[in-house]
């Protein structure tokens, strides 16, 4: 990953095994460079504003844990978002999570095209609230796409479905979400 | 130009990894149901979008469980079987004392010479083998309502696993 001062950045493979050879720093590094995004899909898949730190925490954990069972073929980030998804799935099974959200971003995030100006916050809330009646799996299959931009591959390793069937669940979100629109 | 076609690019150009071509662009306004559909896409981008994480906190809350929590705890699958075919082979010695008429010396010692030094060896599926051998051993070997490991509570299974990985 090339960094804006030019110097390579070490890959997610590489802090990976600094980390296992002992390094703290290089998990540090990992954290730093992965929580956002994982945070930001736990909560927008359900997680309660109070548990995501934790899940987060645990999502890092058994990940460094489990680096050996992390195969190269998909990104640390689509492996982390796996345990977090599965971990969401156990707090779902124990009654946990599944909160309506809010957004209070007053920004709009498609201002690239001619229709930018469609997108309102009032929109957004709408999206979000709908975002938590949908199927656990639709719902993680568009944030992981929305949200992270992940590819079909990349979501279908992730939550240990096939790319076909990414395809579908995102689509049969984008039809339900797209009802919310007016 | 198709609707999915600009469906497949939406993620991108909302995140600005790519842009509209002028023939996407000119779609995008023509076509109400893509309009909707990039309505939600870049709505979804906004998701819990001012989130924040302190990122050290939570990497010293993690590199502080990873020194502290004792690796044993996440024990990989096989070894959890390795574990309960372990459980399996003291659940058949270990009978309750109130089983009735002793056995004949030949069977009441059979479980006792299972070998289990080769279990480490074993896949998860060879492991399941084993453990379901040794429920028809004592369905063979028994004329009492055996004891099943299904009769062990968690904690059970536990210490008992536990002895054997000593």
């Amino acid at each position: 990953m090339p960094s804006v001062t030019g110097f390579d950045e070490p890959t997610d493979a590489a802090l990976a095994a600094a980390w296992q050879a002992g390094s703290e720093q290089a998990a540090t590094d990992l954290v730093r460079r992965h929580a956002s995004a994982l945070a930001r899909f736990l909560r927008g898949a359900g997680a309660g504003p109070g548990e995501v730190d934790d899940l987060a925490q645990e999502a890092f954990f058994k990940a460094f844990r489990g680096l050996d069972s992390w195969r190269k073929e998909s990104s640390f980030r689509s492996w982390l978002f796996s345990i977090g998804s599965n971990l969401l799935k156990d707090s779902y099974r124990r009654g946990k999570g599944r909160v309506v959200l809010s957004i209070e971003d007053h920004d709009v995030a498609v201002r690239r095209d001619p229709v930018s100006e469609l997108v309102a916050e009032e929109t957004a809330e709408r999206i979000q609230v709908g975002l938590s009646g949908l199927p656990r799996l639709q719902r993680e299959v568009f944030l992981l796409r929305a949200q992270q931009g992940l590819d079909y591959a990349e979501i279908a390793s992730a939550l240990g479905t096939t790319t076909g069937a990414a395809r579908v669940h995102y689509h049969h979100a984008v039809k339900r979400l797209k009802e919310l629109i007016p | 130009m198709t609707c999915q076609e600009l469906s497949d690019k939406m993620p991108a150009v909302a995140r600005g990894a790519a842009e509209w071509s002028p023939a996407e662009a000119a779609h995008l306004v023509a076509c109400a149901e893509c309009r909707r559909e990039w309505v939600v896409v870049g709505a979804g981008r906004l998701v819990a979008r001012d989130l924040t994480v302190n990122a050290d906190a939570l990497a010293a809350g993690v590199l502080r469980r990873l020194r502290t929590e004792p690796e044993a705890r996440l024990l990989p699958r096989s070894r959890w079987l390795i574990g309960l075919a372990a459980a399996a082979v003291l659940a058949v010695i270990l009978v309750p004392g109130n089983a009735p008429a002793p056995l004949p010396v030949e069977s009441a010692a059979a479980p006792l010479e299972v070998d289990v030094s080769g279990l480490t060896a074993l896949s998860s599926a060879g492991l399941t083998d084993v453990l379901e051998s040794f429920d028809t051993m004592w369905t063979e070997t028994s004329t009492t309502d055996a004891p099943s490991l299904d009769d062990l509570d968690p904690q059970e299974l536990e210490r008992v696993q536990g002895s054997w990985e000593i």
